[in-house]
């Protein structure tokens, strides 16, 4: 990168100096901004026949449209045939047509052709992509893309963009995150390029970077708000992922772009569409807890542990006691609980979309309504969705595009995940399973009122599903305006402006009734009412300079210089009560005055991003694309060594190039009938990632309270140096077309280089802290990626696609400071991260089985060192830990990676199978070698307390000389024995039926409707996996360190759909 | 210029261009908004104040470690089985690296909150923010609070690094080299010479007058004497220190200073002087304004739980922290309360020091100890001090208490601890026994056949119709304790005082955080004639309860290395 400074210093300037870069840069782009130079070429015309046919049925396509970019025109007549005229050898014909798919065809020195095109919406190497400044056949980008036209997604209805991408790009791994509606998923492209910035792509929605960050976290347990989710798949028109190092967006592109254009009029008519879609959510398969009889005998025996406690006082209790008395009903119930708060339930959705306009002004208008329950009872949420996309011709020279979009949703949630005290999932696994739901008197009568918090302090399930609210409320607002004025036929100013509105409101109650009250230091909290704000304001404008030119028919060059400013606001402000009147009272505004807790952080930044970009298409074979970002944050420390200094402000410079080369063009190739297209690509980049925290460059104070006086003390070791995050991105590629398009192939192989990575660095006793935030870290991916999609059966009624993607992303830590490995732990899971060695791999026990007997512990030698520090001695029934060092010592230090929660191989199977007007669509997605800790089993198989177990406990170790794989019980579980370990890693392999969609287009009579298809659509509709627990995919949070922890989340439901679209 | 470039469009291009490049600095230098950068702060003397109250809001946070390294190590406190193991590596001397409660982390957390608020006062003082008050006031105070951070430093690890800038860069996070350490006599030497340097007038306890801003009332706590003590006693440390270094006339004299702060103060606004009891152990005779331990309730107990302002126990406290429940968390409420995690408890010798001591009267057992220092709840000793005021009924709302960091008794005892290695045994033994009014018989006290001068004159005379000289109240340490008065040997009058001394230092500070230096201070001095002396006294603890390890303790501290716990950098 230092290599740059000099060079881009002037190149930067340069940039900035409109004038000196109108006229020293001499660039064009194949596009139609050059339409008006027919007739300049000189040479002498070529005329090429050819015929057009159906790919399926070989039959002569009449009036499809012929062109040779900028030169000429025809149409193919009735039997197929056209002439057209060329000026050289090396053009390219772009045939396209109604209802077929776009081809861009190469002579290949011939001058005759055959051309078979497949259907519209047939995937190929043809399909245009967009990209940054362009929208351009693949079959020309010299990147590793995917580009998505996602043809509406109407039978898609409950699907967030996020979730729609698992499975469709190779080299992406979208994780859905849980369960819950609309909570999206975490999107990982070519695995983890950060450990502590951001690891989610940058999106881009119509030029405007969309902001999908949260600046703060939910004050919901286990709920993220989705912001992508405020987008609507249905308005998406195409989504084009740039895999590698198109540096374009600088700093920000570090983790991958998502471009994503929303639907826009295709012509003046009118067009009207409707579509109404209901159905149902299935609930999930009860986890294999223990029923009343065995919790019993599970209960004494865990009891008994307790040092002291003798079994005449265990039996004394009420729920040990059978005699009638007056709690004999409240004790000798069985409740499955787990039905008591989930269950399935119902999803509607509603959507409209007009589009139509003039040859002054088009429009496209949609509104969304979406309705939909969750698993847990009385979740559900409601969305609103609006979107305005404006065309206008205000001129011949100056066009103008608005676009404006509102989202407002609305979602009763539940705590999910970690909120031992509230989660009704989790309460229901543990939740004695003697008691009931509903309070019961001495005679056995069932009240309406739910029970109190039981007897052992766990909270009523029902109580937190029925009587906790919790509420989140989403508002987006996104509007942006922009205008491109051609001064002529080789410049183009462009520039775009718009802002980002967003705010999420939560409020929350935890009531008195059926919750078990929560004990501070200094108060007891009997109820909780909790409210959050976050609020983001962003401004975004991108303007740049367009230039295009046309040295001759075989070399054009299309450039671009500009700058991206952005400043964001971020606010959240949050609020805990406690103790109101009563349950009645569920604001803050009523809780006790002294208690309260209120807190929140403001964060601001600013981002300038000076681009520069040069594509240079030598005869249509040949392309080459330099790219040029130069970085300025308000983020970055002012004495970062070696980077750019411009004013006192430290600039990223990143450059990036990407050749590709049509080798299926060449002339050589004209005779090969088999391979249609073969190009080939590579590109080498940086890109960077800015999200290093707002003002870690800087020392901080912080306020530390002197008894009610409020003093500033340091509050960490500002680092002026800090600076993005760089990723080297080198990728090498390959696609191929075979068989006229019938088959299609890319094949990626890449190498990521993550330097200056962040890293929380120990810091050395003398400071008095405990870590300072350094760009001491490193670390690469490597991996390979390969997409196949075909046509396996290509009939005039009976059409099969198939298609194929696999990815294997390897990650490996290169660079860490100090020791070379650090420990972190998420959900009681510890991670270790060590050079050499993938980032996050589990790092715990191993065990191997269990001590049958008192005498073969004693005779293993080994000690155990508690948690106080102390040593003591196995016993019969303890885990047989292994000791990895031979010190006779089980502790800390015999702890080894026993698993990796990174998948070994991800991809997706699918299948579109269209007969007459069916056509079915089956989507297999698929992970394969990842490991999982199950922090549910770790609880529900810990035998450490009262807490209700699964089944597999009551197989406990229970005398000496048993043989059993599951430990004693142990009240408090003095000896550890469920410390992290292998016992809780699990594969987290699966197979899953994504989603199964089956279309049936109405033939229809008259001229009222324009068309009319019925849909029926099911989701998640089996799962194959070894994982015991709910589901084997959830993503709690998106960082490496939270990978493969399952900490309890609303697991997956499959659902169904039925839906029908009109259009008139 | 491009020709074709419309002429607005140009002009509004530039323009945007432009204004995007000269906001560049300022576009980049975005002060957050919801904590302060170092060019916000240090901007005038309440900025300079924010500093000191932040520096003594996490100075509280020490508190427990302080306790439990200087009481644990000791001979007077002890585990109980519920403690952890790092907690029974400190009582046995056998510490690891890893041990929570041996990090000296905190403390260098707080020193480094210090050398900021230092560094920057002195550019304040430069840039004249500061006037020469205001800067010496808040410079001392810190300086002076360093100073008694790295001596407990020195106390415990030896040999430590001194630092005294602000940490800078993130260049040596873990470099070593970039804190070389120094021993602990060479740390002394710095530390004097740091305090030295301080204007003698600044080292008064800081009051509302001399920084109006810095000391504004606060919630229950009243301007006066119960909002000052909240800071160090200067003027007592630098005598700490001088003993720790064996300057004792120079330690006589800071003590002295202190114990006559009520012939140098008057009443005032700001303080509360009682000319003939500030700082002096007294007794006068009002029968209820006496610390004496004496009555069903024993009113030498207030010392620890009155409030702040309370005019008798005022006498006595010379420096406090305030351990609210509204603001902090008591760590002291879970160590020693029986009804709580209950990790620690009085050690079976302290318990029979006090149950072996003799009263005035004849009786057995001192006043100081059951029911005071130590007391037995459910069958559970233990320690008194911090739970006088907390029910465990209501576990939530009683944990308010005070931490006493220094008290007149400290401070006699202390003094008395300088003169006797100056020749003034007697005086020393009077001190700690019955008083100067009835050790001197109401005389001024005589050195060698002439009344003796600064800084071991007092006037205890009590005239008839006269003014009573300024020390007629005194009654002495034991005196206080209605115990009978101790008796030393004139064969070896010095060693055998010092002995009393420290015997006595138990029995009256017992558990205030003193004892482990008062031993290792001695240990040191006498490492050359008695290398035993450390582990013979922590060696007894063991001996107490029959404890197996009293051997092994005894060996590992006859080792002189392992006085010190392990530095984990």
């Amino acid at each position: 990168m230092h290599f740059f400074t000099k060079s881009v210093k002037i190149l930067l300037l340069q940039s900035l100096m409109v004038s000196v870069a109108a006229t020293q840069l001499h660039a064009q782009q194949a596009d139609s901004l050059t339409r008006t130079k027919i007739g300049l070429a000189t040479k002498a015309k070529i005329v090429i026949n050819g015929t057009v046919k159906e790919g399926a049925t070989g039959k002569p396509l009449a009036g499809i449209s012929i062109s040779v970019g900028g030169y000429s025109a025809a149409l193919t007549d009735d039997k197929g045939q056209f002439k057209i005229n060329v000026t050289n050898y090396d053009a390219v014909i772009t045939v396209s047509g109604p209802g077929y798919q776009r081809k861009v065809v190469a002579l290949k020195g011939k001058s005759s052709v055959n051309i078979s095109l497949f259907e519209e919406g047939y995937v190929s190497q043809y399909d245009l992509t967009t990209l940054p400044y362009s929208v351009v056949p693949k079959n020309q980008v010299p990147f590793a893309v995917t580009s998505i036209n996602t043809q509406g997604t109407w039978n898609r209805a409950l699907e967030t963009p996020d979730s729609y991408l698992q499975g469709r790009v190779a080299g992406l791994d979208v994780v859905r995150r849980s369960g819950t509606p609309d909570i999206g998923a975490d999107m990982l492209l070519r695995g983890y390029n950060s450990l502590y910035a951001t690891t989610q792509p940058l999106i881009v929605v119509d030029g405007i970077i969309y902001d999908n960050n949260n600046y703060a976290k939910s004050i919901i347990a286990g709920h993220v708000t989705n912001h992508f989710a405020d987008i609507d798949l249905k308005d998406i028109d195409n989504i084009t992922v740039i895999k590698d190092g198109n540096s374009t967006y600088g700093t920000r592109g570090g983790n991958g772009v998502i471009l994503i254009t929303t639907g826009r009029a295709k012509d003046v008519a009118t067009r009207l569409d409707f579509a109404a879609y209901g159905g149902i959510n299935a609930s999930v398969k009860s986890l294999p807890v223990m029923g009343a009889d065995n919790y019993r005998i599970y209960l004494a025996d865990v009891l008994k542990t307790i040092p002291g406690v003798t079994d005449a006082q265990i039996q004394a209790q009420p729920y040990f006691n059978d005699n009638p008395n007056p709690n004999y009903y409240t004790y000798h119930q069985n409740t499955d609980w787990q039905k008591q708060v989930m269950g399935s339930s119902a999803s509607q959705n509603y959507y409209m979309k007009v589009t139509g306009g003039d040859n002054i002004a088009t429009y496209a208008l949609s509104v969304g309504y979406l309705g939909n329950h969750g698993l847990t009872n009385n979740t559900n949420l409601t969305r609103y969705e609006s979107r305005f996309n404006a065309t206008l011709n205000l001129s011949r020279k100056l066009t103008s595009r608005v676009n404006l979009a509102f989202a407002k949703s609305e979602q009763n949630l539940r705590d999910q995940g970690q909120a031992y005290n509230t989660n009704p999932l989790y309460l229901s696994l543990i939740k004695a399973p003697f008691m009931f739901p509903y309070q019961i008197s001495g005679t056995g009568i069932q009240s309406p009122n739910i029970a109190k918090a039981d007897t052992f302090g766990v909270s009523n399930p029902i109580a937190a599903a029925n009587k906790i609210q919790e509420l989140n409320r989403n508002y987006r607002f996104v509007g942006s305006v922009a205008f491109d004025y051609q001064f002529n036929k080789e410049f183009a100013l462009k520039t775009i402006g718009g802002l980002t509105y967003d705010k999420v409101r939560e409020n929350g109650f935890y009531p008195s009734n059926g919750i078990a009250p929560i004990t501070y230091s200094s108060f007891v909290a009997n109820d909780v009412s909790f409210a959050n704000v976050q609020r983001l304001f962003s401004l975004y404008t991108d303007t740049r300079l367009q230039y295009n030119h046309e040295f001759n028919k075989s070399n054009q060059v299309a450039a671009n210089v500009g700058f991206r400013y952005n400043r964001s606001d971020s606010e959240s402000d949050y609020g805990y009560g406690f103790n109101t009147a009563s349950d009645d009272f569920v604001s803050l505004g009523g809780a006790n005055n002294a208690t309260r807790i209120v807190g929140g952080s403001l964060g601001k930044w600013n981002w300038l991003n000076t681009y520069a970009n040069v594509d240079y298409n030598a005869m249509n074979k040949y392309f080459l694309s330099f790219n040029l970002a130069v970085d300025g944050s308000s983020r970055f420390g002012p004495e970062i060594s070696g980077a750019l200094g411009i004013n006192g402000a430290k600039y990223a410079v990143l450059p990036s190039v990407a050749a590709s080369w049509l080798v299926s063009s060449e002339i050589f190739m004209a005779d090969n009938h088999l391979i249609e297209l073969l190009k080939l690509r590579a590109s080498y980049g940086l890109v960077g990632n800015d999200d290093i925290g707002n003002y870690n460059s800087k020392s901080l104070y912080t306020s530390q309270n002197f008894l009610s006086r409020q003093g500033l003390v340091p509050s960490g070791i500002g680092n002026p140096g800090v600076q993005w995050e760089g990723v080297a991105k080198l990728n090498v590629g390959l696609d191929a077309g075979f068989m006229n398009g019938r088959l299609n192939v890319s094949v990626d192989v890449y190498n990521d280089k993550v330097s200056k990575m962040l890293i929380y660095q120990y810091a050395n006793t003398g400071t008095g802290f405990n870590y300072a935030i350094t760009n001491s870290g490193g670390m690469r991916n490597n991996g390979i990626e390969l997409d196949i999609t075909g046509r396996v059966i290509n009939k005039a009624a009976f059409k099969w696609d198939m298609g194929l993607n696999l990815s294997a992303n390897r990650n490996k830590v290169t660079t860490l400071p100090d020791g070379n490995s650090f420990i972190s732990s998420y959900g009681g899971a510890t991670f270790i991260t060590q050079v050499g060695q993938a980032a996050n791999l589990f790092y715990g026990y191993k065990t191997n089985g269990i001590y049958i007997s008192n005498a073969e512990a004693s005779a293993s030698g080994l000690t155990n060192k508690l948690a106080s520090g102390y040593t003591a001695a196995f016993q019969g029934g303890d885990v047989r830990f292994v000791d990895t060092n031979g010190d006779k010592v089980i502790d800390e230090k015999d702890r080894q990676v026993i698993g990796d929660p990174n998948p070994d191989l991800i991809g997706a199977y699918s299948n579109r199978i269209t007969y007459k007007r069916w056509s079915l669509d089956a989507m297999f997605a698929f992970s394969l070698g990842n490991d999982i800790y199950n922090s549910t089993r770790a609880n529900l198989e810990s035998l450490s307390d009262v807490r209700n177990q699964t089944l597999a406990v009551v197989n406990r170790w229970r005398v000496d000389g048993q043989v059993t794989d599951v430990p004693r019980a142990s009240y408090g579980d003095p000896g550890a024995n469920s410390r992290f370990s292998d016992r809780w890693i699990e594969n987290g392999s699966y197979l899953r039926l994504r989603t199964l969609s089956l279309s049936y287009n109405v033939p229809l009579k008259g001229n009222f409707l324009r068309s009319a298809t019925v849909y029926a659509t099911g989701n998640n509709l089996f799962t194959v996996t070894k994982y015991l627990g709910y589901d084997p995919e959830f993503s709690a949070l998106g960082s490496a360190f939270s990978r493969g922890v399952d900490i309890g989340l609303e697991p997956m439901v499959t659902s169904m759909q039925l839906g029908v679209r009109i259009g008139l | 210029m491009n020709r074709n470039l419309s002429g607005l469009i140009k002009k509004a291009f530039l323009l945007v261009i432009c204004i995007s490049l000269a906001s560049c600095k300022k576009m980049y230098d975005i002060q957050p908004e919801d904590s302060l950068t170092g060019s916000q702060v240090y901007q005038n003397v309440y900025d300079a104040d924010a500093a000191v109250l932040g520096i003594y809001g996490q100075f509280i946070g020490l508190a427990d470690r302080y306790i439990i390294l200087n009481e644990l190590r000791g001979d007077l406190l002890d585990i109980t089985p519920n403690a952890n193991n790092y907690l029974k590596q400190l009582n046995v001397h056998n510490v690891t690296s890893d041990n929570p409660y041996a990090d000296p982390r905190p403390f260098y957390k707080v020193i480094n909150s210090c050398n900021d608020a230092l560094k920057n006062f002195t550019i304040m003082h430069n840039n004249k923010l500061l006037d020469d008050n205001q800067y010496y006031q808040r410079y001392s105070d810190i300086g002076v609070l360093r100073c008694w951070l790295y001596l407990q430093l020195g106390i415990h690890y030896g040999n430590i690094p001194y630092i005294t800038e602000p940490v800078s860069t993130v260049n040596d996070l873990n470099n070593e080299a970039q804190f070389p350490k120094i021993t602990f006599d060479q740390l002394l030497d710095k530390l004097i010479a740091f305090t030295e340097a301080i204007p003698k007038p600044y080292l008064t306890q800081n009051t509302s007058v001399t920084s109006p801003t810095l000391l504004l009332p606060s919630g229950t706590y009243v301007l006066k004497d119960g909002v000052f003590k909240f800071f160090i006693h200067k003027r007592s440390f630098l005598g700490d220190l001088n003993l720790w270094k064996g300057n004792y006339l120079a330690a006589a004299s800071y003590y002295k200073d202190v114990m006559e702060t009520a012939g140098t103060l008057t009443n005032s606004v700001d303080y509360d002087i009682q000319l003939y009891d500030t700082y002096r152990v007294t007794n006068d005779n009002s029968g209820r304004n006496t610390l004496l331990t004496i009555g069903t309730i024993n009113p030498w107990m207030s010392i620890f739980y009155n409030p702040l302002a309370e005019p008798e126990t005022n006498r006595e406290r010379m420096w406090t922290l305030p351990l609210d429940q509204t603001y902090n968390t008591n760590p002291f409420i879970p160590l020693f309360s029986s009804t709580s995690s209950y990790l620690l408890k009085p050690s079976a010798l302290a318990i029979n020091n006090w149950d072996n001591q003799v009263r005035s009267d004849g009786g057995l057992s001192d006043r100081r100890g059951l029911n005071a220092s130590y007391r037995i709840t459910g069958g559970k000793v233990e320690v008194g001090k911090y739970l006088a005021t907390y029910n465990p009924l209501l576990p939530l709302s009683t944990t308010t208490g005070i931490l006493v960091m220094y008290r007149a008794g400290a401070l006699h005892l202390r003094y008395a601890e300088a003169i006797n290695q100056l020749g003034r045994s007697m005086l020393a033994g009077v001190l700690i026994n019955d008083g100067v009014y009835t050790g001197l018989n109401g005389q001024p006290n005589q050195y060698n056949g002439a009344p003796d001068v600064y800084p071991f004159n007092f006037n205890p005379v009590k005239p008839t119709g006269g003014i009573n000289g300024p020390w007629y109240r005194s009654i002495g340490i034991r005196g206080r304790a209605v115990d009978a008065k101790v008796t030393f040997d004139p064969a070896n009058l010095v060693t055998d005082t010092e002995n009393k001394i420290i015997d006595e230092d138990g029995l009256e500070l017992a558990y205030e955080g003193y004892r482990w230096a008062d031993l290792l201070r001695i240990a040191l001095k006498r490492y050359g004639t008695d290398p035993n002396y450390l582990a013979n006294k922590i060696g007894a603890k063991f001996d107490a309860t029959g404890s197996p390890d009293a051997a092994t303790v005894r060996a590992r501290l006859s080792n002189k290395a392992n006085w010190y716990l392990p530095f984990k950098w």
